[in-house]
C-alpha cells in the first residue's frame, strides 16, 4: 500500500521536476474529481474533462503558492477549482441555450452539499482502493473474498450466496466478517495516508 | 433454542441476526450480559454492518478495481482467426499489427488496446455500442472497422481495413513525398494539393458526423495518406472513448508526452474543460490545425514548449496567417501573400476560431469552402466578420424586444433589410442558414414563458409574415425556411390557423425544391405534427410524425439526435391516443438515443424514463412503472438541484406507487419531500401544491395519522375548488378519500356534504357518457 501521506506528497509537488509526485497526486485525486463531477450531473466525458482541468489548474495555482495548507483543507481548494471549471463550462452552455431560447441550466448545489458529494466520492475512491488492497492480502483466500464481494458488492442475500457457492450460511457470514474487519483496518490506514483528519 | 447460553458462544450467523435485531432472541441477550468476547464481536459486527451500509450508499460496485500496468508480449501474441501478425506501430493506446484474416483472405490491421479492464459494465456496454456504430461507417476515406473482440487475456481489439500509406505527420515531414510536395524554390508548400487533401478529409469526417460519430482526436497520426495522395481517417469513435471516456484510473499521466500530443490538436473548448461544447465543431478545429500545419509547415500555436504555454496559445492567442508563418519559417525573404494565399488563410483561420460559433459549423461547410477556393468561387470565410457583427447586433437588441413592440419591429425591419442585403452576396445554402439564424435569434423571445411578451411577439410575427410574402417570392429556399420558423412560432403562442398556413406553405416549397426525401422536409413535417397534436388532431399528428421519422432515419442515421426528437414526439402522440404499446416502444427507442448522446445519468434520460413510467402506469404495469420511476428519481436526485420541479414530479410518481402497493412509510417520506419542493417553487394556492398535499393526505390516512391527513385533504380540496373543474379526477379522488376519512371519524354531516359533490360528478359522467 502507498504510504506517502498527502502532506508529504504536496511537499514533493513543489519540486517541479518530481514527475512521480505529480503522477501520484493525479492518481489519488482524479478519480474523486471524476465521480464528483458525475454526481453533479455531468456526462462521463465531461466529468473526465473537468477532473483533468481541475488537477491541471490546481497544480498551477499550487506551484504559484496560492494554496496555503495551514489555512484550508485541500478538499475545499479542489472543490473550489472544480466549481470554477464547471462554472466556466456552464456559462458557455447557458450562452448557447439562451441564444436558442432554451431554459438555462441548473445552478450548482450549495457548498455544504458539494462537500457532502465530495466526501461520498472520496469514500468511494478509498473503498475501491481498499478492495483492491484486500485482494492483495495473502492471508485471505480468494474464495473468501469472492464470497464477500457477492454479498457486499453485488447485493445478494446471504442465503443466496451460500446456495450459489455451495457453502454454509455460517461460512458466508464468516467471509463477510473477516473481509469487513480487514477492510476497516485498510480504510483506517488509507485515511491516514490521505490525511483525512487534518488537511485531506 | 439455537445454543446453550451458559457455556457456548452463539454461532456467527446467530450473532449477526441478533445485531440486526431480527429475530429478537432473549437467550442471546442473556449470554451477552456475561460474555465479554461476544460483546466485542457484536460491536465488530455492528461496525462491519455500518461499513456495508456505507459501501452500498456510496455505490461501489464490483469490477471497480482497475488492472494496472498491463503489458503485452508482442511475440507470443495471438488472436483467433488471424495469422502472420506483424507489429506496425505502438502508441499510448495500444499496438497496431498487420495480419492476415484467414476467413476473408485479406490483409487487415488489428489494433489491440492496452488500457486495462473497464471500470463498469455500463462503460463497457457503451464502448461496444459505439464500436458497433463505427462499424456501420462505409466511406472511401474512412478506414473501415470490420470487427471487434476480446483476446484470451481480456484485451479489446479491433480489426480494421489495412491501408498501404504513410501517416500524415510522416507525409508532412516529407520523408516520402517531399520532393513533389514542397516547392523548394520558395519553401512555400503547394496549397492546391493540400486543399484537395483537406477537402477529402473534411468530407470523410462530415460523413461520420452525419452518422452520429464524432472523432474528437483528429491529428496527423490518425490520418493515412495513400500512394495517390488520398487521405484515410483512422480510429473513429475509439478516440472519443479513450480521449475522454476511459476510466480515469487507467489513464496515463497528464501533461506529458502523450497528453501534449493530443493537446496540440485540441480545440479551445476542450482545453478549457468546457467539454459540453465539444461537438462536431471540435473536429472542425482539429482539421483546421492539421491544414494550418500542412500549409505553414508548423503548428499555429505560438508556444509549444510547455503545457501552460500551449494552453495559453490555444485559448487566447490568435494564430498568424499560415502564409506568413510559412514565409517566416523559410530561409528566403518574406514574400507578400498572394490573393489565393489570403483566401486559404481566411479559410484556415475561420476553422481555428476560438469561439465555436464563429467556426465553420460543420466539416461539410469547411470542405465546401475549400472547394470554393479550388473552383475559384468566393470563399465564405472572408465575408464572415461582417455577418458576425450583424448577428451580434441582433442578439444585443433582442433583450429589449419584450419592452416595446415598436422597437422590436424596428429591429426586425432593420435586421431583415441588412441581412438580406448582406445575404445576397452569399451562396444559396449559406444565405438560407444566415437568414434562418437571424430570425431564430430574433424570435427566440417568442416563447410564451417570456413574461408579457405575447402581444409583442404576435406583432413581430405578423410583420415578419408580411415581409416574407412580399420580399422573398423569388427565393423559394429562403422563403421555405422563413415560413417554417414563423409557423412554429405561431404554434408556440397558440395561433393555430396562421401556424398551419405557414407550415403547409413551407412544406410545399420544400418538397418542390428538394423532393420528398430531405431533412428540411422532415423538419416541416415535424412542425406540422406538433401543430396537429396541439390541435388535438392525433391521427394527423401521427401521420406527420411518422413521415418525419422515416426520413430522418434514412438520411441522418438511426442514432441521430433528430431521430430521438421524432421518436419522442411520436411517443407523446401515441400516448395521447391511448396506444400505449406503440408509445412505449417509441419512447424506449428515444431513450436509447438519449443514453447514447448523454450517457446513463442525465436529466434528459431521466425525463424519458419518467415519461415511459407514466405510460406503463396508465396501461396498468405498475411494477414496471415503479422501477422506471425509481430509476428516473435516482438520476434526478444525482443530477438536479434538490428543489427542482422535475425532482418533485419523480418523488410524487414514485411515492404514489409505493402508496398503492402498501409501502406506506417510504411513500410518506417521498411525498413529504415532493410537497416541500412544490411549496418552495410555486404559490401555496397552486394546484400542483394541492396535488402533492392530496397524495400525502391519502397516504397519511392509510397510516392512520388522521389529524394531519384531514387537514391536508381539506386544504387540497379548497385549492382544487379554485383551480380545477368540479369533476376533475384529481379533485374527485381527493374528495372520495376525505369522505372516507370523515366517516371513520364520525363527522357524518360534513362527509355527506362532500359526498354529494362526488355524486353530482358521477351522475354528470353518466349523463355525458
Amino acid at each position: 500500500m502507498e504510504t506517502q501521506t498527502t502532506s508529504e506528497l504536496l511537499e514533493s509537488l513543489l519540486d517541479g521536476a518530481d514527475q512521480e509526485a505529480w503522477r501520484r497526486f493525479d492518481e489519488r485525486y482524479r478519480p474523486i474529481l471524476v465521480g464528483f463531477a458525475a454526481s453533479l450531473g455531468l456526462s462521463e466525458t465531461d466529468s473526465a474533462d473537468i477532473a483533468q482541468e481541475t488537477v491541471s489548474r490546481f497544480l498551477k495555482s499550487y506551484r504559484d503558492g496560492k494554496y496555503d495548507r495551514t489555512k484550508g483543507r485541500l478538499r475545499s481548494w479542489l472543490i473550489g477549482i472544480a466549481k470554477h471549471c464547471i462554472g466556466d463550462m456552464n456559462a458557455n452552455i447557458r450562452r448557447r441555450r439562451e441564444i436558442h431560447g432554451l431554459s438555462a441550466i441548473q445552478a450548482l448545489p450549495d457548498d455544504a452539499r458539494l462537500t457532502q458529494i465530495w466526501e461520498t466520492q472520496h469514500l468511494q475512491a478509498l473503498i475501491r482502493q481498499a478492495l483492491a488492497e484486500l485482494r492483495r492480502d495473502t492471508r485471505i483466500a480468494n474464495r473468501t473474498i469472492d464470497t464477500f464481494e457477492m454479498l457486499a458488492l453485488e447485493g445478494h442475500k446471504p442465503a443466496e450466496v451460500a446456495r450459489r457457492l455451495n457453502v454454509s450460511l455460517n461460512d458466508v457470514y464468516l467471509a463477510k466478517h473477516r473481509c469487513l474487519k480487514r477492510l476497516r483496518d485498510i480504510l483506517d490506514q488509507l485515511r491516514q495516508v490521505y490525511d483525512l483528519d487534518t488537511i485531506g | 433454542m439455537q445454543f446453550n447460553p451458559r457455556n457456548t458462544c452463539p454461532e456467527l450467523f446467530v450473532m449477526e441476526a441478533h445485531v440486526r435485531g431480527d429475530p429478537y432472541d432473549e437467550t442471546v441477550e442473556s449470554h451477552l450480559r456475561e460474555c465479554h468476547s461476544c460483546n466485542e464481536l457484536a460491536r465488530e459486527i455492528k461496525a462491519n454492518n455500518d461499513l456495508m451500509t456505507e459501501i452500498a450508499r456510496v455505490g461501489v460496485q464490483n469490477k471497480g478495481v482497475p488492472v494496472a500496468g498491463q503489458s503485452l508480449d508482442v511475440k507470443s501474441f495471438s488472436i483467433p482467426g488471424l495469422r502472420d501478425l506483424a507489429p506496425l506501430h505502438q502508441g499510448g493506446q495500444g499496438i497496431v499489427f498487420r495480419a492476415y484474416h484467414v476467413a476473408t483472405r485479406r490483409t487487415v490491421a488489428v489494433k489491440v488496446l492496452l488500457h486495462g479492464k473497464w471500470a463498469t459494465s455500463k462503460q463497457r456496454a457503451r464502448f461496444i455500442r459505439e464500436a458497433e456504430l463505427v462499424a456501420t461507417l462505409r466511406h472511401p476515406h474512412i478506414v473501415q472497422l470490420f470487427d471487434r473482440g476480446v483476446t484470451p487475456d481480456g484485451l479489446d481489439y479491433f480489426i480494421m481495413g489495412y491501408v498501404e500509406g504513410v501517416r500524415l505527420d510522416e507525409y508532412m515531414a516529407g520523408a516520402t513525398v517531399a520532393s513533389h510536395e514542397i516547392d523548394k524554390s520558395t519553401s512555400i508548400r503547394r496549397p492546391r494539393r493540400i486543399a484537395r487533401l483537406m477537402s477529402e478529409t473534411c468530407k470523410a469526417v462530415n460523413y461520420a458526423h452525419q452518422h452520429g460519430v464524432i472523432h474528437r482526436d483528429l491529428k496527423p497520426g490518425n490520418i493515412l495518406v495513400d500512394a495517390d495522395g488520398h487521405p484515410h481517417v483512422l480510429d473513429f469513435g475509439l478516440a472519443k472513448q479513450f480521449a475522454g471516456g476511459a476510466p480515469p484510473e487507467d489513464r496515463p499521466v497528464t501533461i506529458t508526452g502523450e497528453f501534449m500530443g493530443t493537446l496540440l490538436y485540441a480545440a479551445p473548448e476542450q482545453v478549457r474543460g468546457e467539454s459540453d461544447l465539444a461537438d462536431i465543431r471540435t473536429d472542425v478545429y482539429a482539421l483546421g490545425v492539421i491544414m494550418y500545419e500542412l500549409l505553414a509547415g508548423r503548428l499555429p500555436h505560438r508556444d509549444t514548449s510547455s503545457a501552460a504555454g500551449l494552453i495559453e496559445s490555444i485559448t487566447r492567442i490568435e494564430p498568424m496567417a499560415p502564409s506568413r508563418a510559412a514565409a517566416e519559417a523559410s530561409s528566403t525573404s518574406v514574400k507578400r501573400a498572394s490573393p489565393s494565399h489570403k483566401e486559404l488563410d481566411a479559410i484556415v483561420l475561420k476553422a481555428l476560431a476560438k469561439n465555436p460559433d464563429q467556426r465553420y459549423q460543420s466539416a461539410r461547410d469547411f470542405g465546401d469552402d475549400i472547394d470554393n477556393f479550388l473552383t475559384g468561387n468566393p470563399v465564405t470565410a472572408k465575408a464572415d466578420s461582417a455577418w458576425y457583427l450583424i448577428r451580434k447586433f441582433a442578439r444585443r437588441h433582442r433583450v429589449a424586444a419584450s419592452v416595446s413592440a415598436v422597437f422590436l419591429m424596428m429591429i426586425i425591419g432593420f435586421g431583415i433589410t441588412v441581412s438580406v442585403m448582406y445575404a445576397r452576396t452569399l451562396r444559396q445554402t449559406e444565405r438560407v442558414r444566415y437568414i434562418k439564424e437571424f430570425l431564430e435569434d430574433m424570435l427566440a423571445s417568442a416563447e410564451p414563458a417570456a413574461a408579457g411578451s405575447e402581444v409583442t411577439v404576435r406583432d413581430a410575427l405578423d410583420e415578419a409574415a408580411h415581409w416574407v410574402e412580399t420580399s422573398l417570392v423569388d427565393q423559394p429556399d429562403l422563403e421555405a425556411s422563413v415560413h417554417l420558423i414563423i409557423g412554429n412560432t405561431y404554434r408556440s403562442i397558440g395561433v393555430f390557423d396562421e401556424a398551419e398556413a405557414h407550415l403547409s406553405e413551407s412544406l410545399r416549397l420544400r418538397r418542390k425544391l428538394n423532393g420528398d426525401e430531405h431533412l428540411d422536409v422532415a423538419e416541416c413535417l415535424s412542425g406540422l405534427a406538433l401543430l396537429s397534436r396541439a390541435q388535438g388532431k392525433y391521427e394527423e399528428a401521427e401521420r406527420f410524425a411518422k413521415q418525419a421519422l422515416a426520413i430522418r432515419e434514412r438520411l441522418a442515421g438511426p442514432r441521430d439526435v433528430l431521430v430521438g426528437r421524432s421518436l419522442s414526439s411520436l411517443g407523446s402522440i401515441y400516448g395521447e391516443q391511448g396506444k400505449f404499446d406503440e408509445a412505449i416502444d417509441a419512447l424506449n427507442r428515444s431513450l436509447e438515443i438519449q443514453r447514447f448522446i448523454h450517457g446513463e445519468r442525465h436529466p434528459d434520460v431521466a425525463m424519458m424514463l419518467y415519461r415511459i413510467a407514466e405510460l406503463e402506469s396508465r396501461r396498468g404495469q405498475s411494477d414496471r412503472a415503479f422501477q422506471l420511476n425509481r430509476e428516473a428519481l435516482d438520476i434526478r436526485r444525482g443530477t438536479l438541484t434538490s428543489r427542482h420541479p422535475d425532482l418533485a414530479r419523480s418523488l410524487l410518481a414514485t411515492g404514489r406507487i409505493l402508496f398503492q402497493t402498501g409501502e406506506l412509510v417510504e411513500a410518506e417520506g417521498l411525498l413529504r419531500e415532493a410537497l416541500v419542493i412544490r411549496r418552495t417553487n410555486v404559490d401555496r394556492d397552486h394546484w400542483s401544491v394541492a396535488e402533492a398535499m392530496s397524495a400525502l393526505g391519502r397516504c397519511l390516512a392509510a397510516r392512520r395519522q388522521f389529524d394531519e391527513a384531514e387537514q391536508l385533504l381539506t386544504q387540497s380540496v379548497q385549492v382544487f375548488d379554485k383551480s380545477l373543474s368540479n369533476c376533475d379526477p384529481l379533485r374527485v379522488e381527493t374528495i372520495r378519500s376525505l369522505v372516507g376519512l370523515l366517516k371513520s371519524r364520525d363527522e357524518l354531516e360534513l362527509a355527506s356534504d362532500y359526498e354529494l359533490q362526488i355524486a353530482n360528478c358521477a351522475s354528470e359522467k353518466k349523463v355525458s357518457g
